[in-house]
């Protein structure tokens, strides 16, 4: 570690991150990784002022769960975000074969913004890098990329050709792709940041949600087709038998069309070709989107359009023509388990990202579908909190729902018996 | 084939006939000039219809141009015949009433040379291939607050189309659209405005200090990107067509 470096950092810190350029913080969510990140990183933290002890340190990155925001906004190619980003000549740098190896040479002539979750994860990391920074922090970013592509990325971030850049991961999955890992690890305690306006109670998955399916709804799908307008072809002829009350465990690489095969089933999208049928009969979830299946994205930003926890999620079951008692009662059910019921009154985007996307969740399971497709449903969660939302996914499964479960996690069916599909070059295997 | 990493980072890829920057921006200040001095009806509608509508076809733009046409220019054309052809009923500097004729005539003329206007500024800026933007924005001498400012607005673009659509899509697969009849799609409107400003807000915020914390405004001044290059054949076509376009505009105002 350098001296300007030095000068920034503090106590317990300063030695624990000289032993190892790779450090991961151990903690709960809410235990102030994201505060003591964004800090290290010269970000300012809710009512604190910015650390002046960083003016002297040129280069420093944090990137965060929300990775749209860790894109600069202002290339408009991954190509030239990329360039933005480089302060040494790319031939030269080791980054070189970062990029070929996470596989973002192809997406050079792309809007970074049209990248899937995963493949924005790569390029805001690699960016993040090729200001060769003295500190790097990765907040919960980690968690979007493939298991394969996240050894890799490790291996680099520990290389002698990035000796110059320490980097803090933060990261609530870190120990089940990386079981033996021997990095030093820092556990983060709130106390060194102020108290929060809002307590945050744990998921209580022992609630009864209140949702029961009395007849099963066995989906099929007959070779479905789909691509983009000018893009390649992203599902071929993809055919599968998915039965009710039943947990899947779609797997794939980044950018394989997971997402996308979401998207068609709850109605998002429409196929160029193949048939959905559920129960024997052809549905037309393009004409009726959100009917029989409903969908939880992984950025749960997109899906937050009320003024308070409450109205968000209500607004689904009222959409489907739930009313009265019954609506309130599944509602009320379904905050509680997902602790959020204390602040039913707070406005969704005031939230912190953890929260958003329990209430995002929250709002997905209070429709009662008969499906329910969850794209990284533990993302930014810690492990009493996935291991909760897990317990509801199988409540869910329990009481007849049939659930797509999205993630590069695999913490949720090696815990929990799940049927694996596997999405590769347009194709799904079961 | 997989594009290698040399192959994609060491060279731009450019679209066929695609002018340098600089024969973009002379082509483009010669035929808005040019339009804006022309006083000749039927080669506004002659140039309209003869060149800038197969060269947005060439230029793949053709569609936002008739949605430029339709959408815009529609209202404004039909606004534009009322009170000049009917309201004031005459040309400007003449009297009330005294020529209905020309004074529709007026209306006609000023709605072409807004068509033949936009035109030319949409195939102008919307045939530059997101390769050449920072490029050609930094040829035509824009540094500074003006870049980022210019290089923001073009990057935000397409992501607000991106999130608009992504913002939708969720709405949908929610269920809080029972279907996707016109007047359904039309009351989605209101819903789309709020999480949009949300994110404009939050993504503000965020990039701001990112950009802050990684020198990235300083970077975009200083980035090595590629010369001010293009298609001769382009380049010279473009800048004959707009130049004869402004000379004979010039000629017909001075010979009267």
């Amino acid at each position: 570690m350098t001296a300007e470096k030095r000068e920034g950092l503090t106590g317990e810190w300063l030695g624990n991150l000289e032993s190892s350029r790779v450090a991961v913080l151990e903690g709960n969510n809410f235990s102030g990784r994201t505060e003591l990140l964004r800090e290290l990183t010269g970000l300012v933290n809710q009512g604190q002022a910015r650390p002046q002890a960083w003016a002297a340190v040129p280069r420093l990155a944090y990137v965060g769960p929300e990775l749209y925001n860790s894109i600069s906004g202002l290339a408009p190619t991954v190509r030239h975000e990329l360039q933005l980003h480089l302060v040494e000549e790319l031939k030269y740098s080791p980054l070189a074969e970062v990029i070929d190896s996470l596989g973002i040479s192809p997406l050079f002539g792309r809007n970074p913004f049209t990248l899937s979750g995963g493949e924005q994860a790569c390029l805001a990391i690699t960016c993040a890098l090729s200001i060769k920074p003295f500190i790097l922090a990765i907040d919960c970013a980690l968690e979007q990329i493939a298991p394969s592509l996240k050894m890799k990325l490790l291996d680099y971030l520990g290389d002698d050709r990035f000796s110059k850049t320490s980097t803090l991961i933060a990261d609530n999955r870190l120990r089940e792709w990386a079981k033996s890992d021997s990095r030093t690890k820092l556990s983060v305690n709130n106390q060194r940041f102020p108290k929060r306006r809002l307590r945050f109670d744990p998921i209580d998955s022992s609630v009864d949600l209140g949702i029961q399916h009395f007849s099963p709804y066995c989906l099929r799908l007959d070779s479905l087709s789909f691509r983009y307008p000018q893009g390649p072809t992203v599902l071929r002829n993809v055919a599968a038998d998915l039965e009710p009350g039943t947990l899947y465990f779609l797997e794939g690489r980044n950018g394989a069309g997971k997402s996308t095969l979401a998207k068609l089933l709850c109605g998002a999208l429409r196929p160029d070709s193949g048939l959905i049928l559920a129960n024997g009969n052809q549905s037309h979830p393009w004409k009726q989107p959100g009917q029989v299946v409903g969908y939880h994205f992984q950025n749960p930003d997109l899906q937050l359009f009320s003024t308070s926890v409450e109205q968000e999620v209500k607004a689904g079951p009222v959409a489907l023509g739930l009313r009265g008692q019954e609506c309130v009662a599944r509602c009320r059910s379904v905050m509680a388990a997902f602790g959020i019921s204390h602040i039913s009154s707070e406005h969704p985007l005031d939230l912190p990202f953890v929260i958003r996307k329990r209430v995002a969740l929250a709002a997905t399971v209070a429709m009662g579908r008969p499906w329910l497709i969850l794209d990284e449903p533990m993302l930014g969660q810690d492990n009493a909190s996935a291991e909760a939302i897990a317990r509801i996914i199988t409540q869910l499964v329990d009481s007849g729902t049939g659930v797509i479960a999205i993630s590069h996690s695999t913490w949720l069916h090696q815990r929990f018996p799940a049927k694996i599909i596997r999405l590769e070059d347009g194709l799904l295997s079961q | 084939m997989k594009p290698s990493f040399e192959m994609v980072f060491s060279g731009v890829q450019m679209r066929r006939y695609e002018p340098s920057p600089r024969a973009r921006g002379a082509a483009a200040a010669a035929a808005i000039v040019g339009t804006l001095i022309s006083n000749d009806l039927h080669l506004l509608l002659l140039a309209w219809l003869g060149i800038l509508l197969p060269l947005t076809i060439a230029g793949g733009i053709a569609r936002q141009h008739m949605k430029f046409v339709t959408v815009f220019l529609g209202p404004v054309t039909a606004a534009l015949l009322l009170v000049w052809g009917w309201m004031v009923a005459a040309p400007p500097g003449m009297p009330v009433g005294s020529s209905p004729e020309e004074g529709l005539s007026f209306g006609c003329m000023v709605a072409l040379r807004l068509t033949v206007l936009g035109g030319v500024i949409q195939l102008c800026f919307l045939t530059i291939s997101p390769e050449q933007l920072i490029a050609t924005v930094r040829c035509w001498g824009l540094r500074g607050e003006g870049l980022v400012i210019v290089a923001g607005t073009l990057a935000l673009g397409p992501e607000l189309r991106l999130r608009s659509d992504q913002v939708l899509t969720a709405r949908y697969a929610r269920g809080l659209v029972p279907n996707r009849s016109f007047s359904n799609r039309l009351r989605q409107l209101p819903f789309l405005l709020r999480p949009l400003l949300a994110w404009v807000l939050r993504s503000a915020i965020q990039r701001s200090e990112i950009w802050h914390q990684r020198g990235l405004l300083a970077r975009l001044q200083t980035l090595p990107v590629e010369p001010c290059a293009g298609s001769s054949t382009g380049s010279a076509f473009f800048v004959f067509l707009a130049f004869s376009w402004l000379v004979y505009n010039i000629a017909t105002r001075v010979s009267g």
